[in-house]
């Protein structure tokens, strides 16, 4: 995807002008121009996909095929305030942000110019954040991007040899062999994945066959969101800082019911630390070959998280 | 600065009801409200 006007979009203003708060009397106007409010939603002012995008530049001599930006960019703001992250939340509010969550993946995935909802958040500068009011996003893509087109293919393999779904597999050995995991509840299981590839990287996902959002209970939302907050509280509790990461919702494709089979709900939390003081940068194996390089085992990264959240973490 | 309203929808989950405001430059602002009386 092309976007070129976004290399003029705001970049980490100052506290008193942030885009993200509420607008309050006396103040600057924000983005969201009310008072107070517990969960916000806009269209990206700076928007790669669009519902009427512009024809794409140039023309697109063989082999190029070129085709308009088609889809949807909002940013979920989290809160009103501008300090009060995921992980600082009280769970019942974290709730609050799945529901949101859950309603933008039906709304935009009733579109038929959307194939894909991908709910995400890019926390903290070291992962390229332009504004630090705690939000995530939200890119509704006309087509399954690269990664979700692999993992819904080779969900399918797997189906096709295996008669059943690989996610719940995994998780069902992953809840058995407890090694790598690094919480659970009733409804959701959070371990280090066997092939991590961020030393840090953990897997939320749900311990039944849900293929999104909209098949979880009230009461599967709560272990959700109380999961997601422990393991996001170990991370700060073990770095001692709010540590950054990319997270990422993975859900059926919203392009018809056949993918419901071979999705599976499930957050990826990608750190990019290795260390407090260093970062997991993606260099020649991994940009060049496509193959990542784990300087940790996943089964010792899961036995600290474990203890940073026994320790008052979570 | 009020914008204007342009509908008002139950959420599909929860408790939540969605505000949907128009932007000035014509882009969509959705607040979501959980309690009866609140509003923007």
């Amino acid at each position: 995807m092309f976007a070129d006007h976004r290399q003029h979009r705001t970049f980490l203003p100052p506290d008193e002008l942030c885009p993200l708060c509420p607008t309050r009397d006396g103040g600057p106007r924000t983005e969201i121009p009310v008072p107070a409010f517990e969960v916000a939603v806009f269209e990206n002012r700076f928007p790669a996909l669009l519902r009427r995008p512009p024809a794409p530049i140039g023309a697109a001599a063989w082999p190029y095929r070129v085709a308009p930006a088609h889809g949807a960019n909002e940013v979920v703001v989290y809160s009103d305030d501008h300090h009060l992250g995921l992980a600082d939340m009280e769970p019942a509010r974290i709730v609050k942000v799945v529901e949101v969550w859950t309603d933008r993946y039906l709304d935009l995935g009733r579109r038929d110019d959307v194939a894909y909802v991908f709910v995400f958040e890019n926390r903290g500068l070291a992962i390229g954040v332009t504004l630090s009011h705690p939000h995530g996003q939200i890119y509704a893509y006309p087509e399954l991007p690269p990664r979700i087109l692999r993992r819904v293919d080779v969900a399918q393999a797997y189906l096709e040899e295996h008669g059943a779904c690989v996610h719940c597999d995994v998780v069902t050995t992953e809840a058995a062999a407890g090694i790598r995991v690094v919480a659970r509840n009733r409804a959701f299981l959070a371990y280090v994945p066997f092939a991590a590839r961020f030393p840090y990287e953990v897997h939320i996902a749900s311990l039944r066959h849900a293929a999104c959002l909209p098949d979880l209970t009230d009461a599967e939302r709560v272990d959700l969101a109380a999961l997601l907050r422990a393991v996001l509280r170990g991370y700060d509790h073990l770095f001692g800082f709010a540590l950054p990461y990319v997270m990422s919702v993975h859900q059926a494709p919203t392009s018809g019911e056949g993918h419901r089979p071979v999705s599976h709900l499930q957050v990826e939390l990608t750190p990019i630390h290795r260390t407090a003081e260093k970062l997991k940068y993606l260099a020649g194996s991994e940009i060049g070959a496509g193959a990542f390089v784990n300087d940790t085992a996943p089964e010792d990264t899961a036995a600290r998280l474990r203890v940073a959240m026994a320790a008052g973490g979570a | 600065m009020r914008l204007p309203i342009v509908g008002v929808r139950p959420a599909v989950v929860g408790a939540a009801t969605a505000v949907e405001l128009r932007m000035e430059d014509g882009r969509a602002l959705l607040v979501y409200v959980w309690t009866e009386e609140a509003g923007p």
